[in-house]
């Protein structure tokens, strides 16, 4: 499960690579997951749980990247 | 004044959106009376310090205007075998708990699924709006606003087809 607070650089601000490596895996793994959530194979909540956020941070979070929040 | 239980996407939209400089979900209170497990409460508090909109739910909860009831999930239970998050669980085993006068509001498709493989009353968000208009519990003007006011949620047969419904008060109209 991805730390968020890892993918956010915030306990890796020592080591830009490192962070880079995080952030790049964290967005990998939220794409991933928001095709089966958007296939309807995966809830909102199952997404959020594998990135290990609340389901109130990814909607925020599929927001910002301007995605749609429900897959109907 | 109906009963119902929501999955914590569901109120999400419901705290996010506004209609006459009130949130969706002070509209649906006025009508309907709210529970949510254990699951989503504690979903609300984890966000309430970073969003507004979970600050909301976190006062509704404290206000005593959302209930939160809380159920066991048992090991080795069905809903594990599908990949819904442990709000939607949760939420869809208290609809099995209180029974047949309760509906679940979600608008995720794999809990809407689950909970119709379980027989558990559903209503996606836009239904919802769309019962209270006929059962008098909201004016056709408001729930059109509100389904207005959500849009940017649903893919483009959902709003159209939920306006339809409203604009002839038949939901089973074609055109």
């Amino acid at each position: 499960m991805i730390n968020t607070k890892l993918a956010r650089g915030m306990e890796i601000q020592g080591s830009p690579l490192l962070a880079e490596f995080v952030l790049r895996g964290f967005e990998q793994k939220l794409s991933e997951l928001y095709e089966d959530f958007q296939q309807g194979e995966i809830s909102l909540g199952y997404l959020a749980e594998q990135l290990g956020i609340s389901p109130w941070e990814a909607v925020h979070l599929l927001k910002e990247r301007g995605l749609r929040t429900t897959n109907l | 004044m109906l009963k119902l239980v929501f999955d914590t996407a569901a109120l999400i939209t419901c705290c996010q959106f506004n209609v006459h400089g009130m949130p969706v979900v002070e509209h649906i209170l006025t009508a309907c009376a709210v529970v949510i497990p254990g699951a989503v409460q504690s979903e609300v508090t984890i966000a309430s310090d970073r969003y507004v909109d979970a600050q909301l739910a976190a006062r509704l909860i404290a206000a005593g205007k959302v209930q939160v009831e809380s159920v066991v999930l048992p090991r080795s239970n069905v809903l594990e075998y599908y990949k819904l998050g442990l709000g939607e669980k949760e939420a869809i085993a208290l609809c099995l708990k209180k029974g047949e006068n309760i509906s679940l509001i979600t608008d995720d498709r794999l809990a809407y699924i689950v909970s119709d493989r379980m027989r558990v009353q559903k209503l996606l968000l836009l239904d919802l709006v769309v019962e209270l208009v006929a059962s008098r519990l909201m004016s056709s003007a408001l729930a059109e606003e509100i389904v207005r006011a959500t849009e940017p949620r649903y893919s483009g047969g959902f709003i159209a087809h939920t306006l339809k419904i409203l604009e002839r008060g038949d939901r089973k109209c074609l055109v």
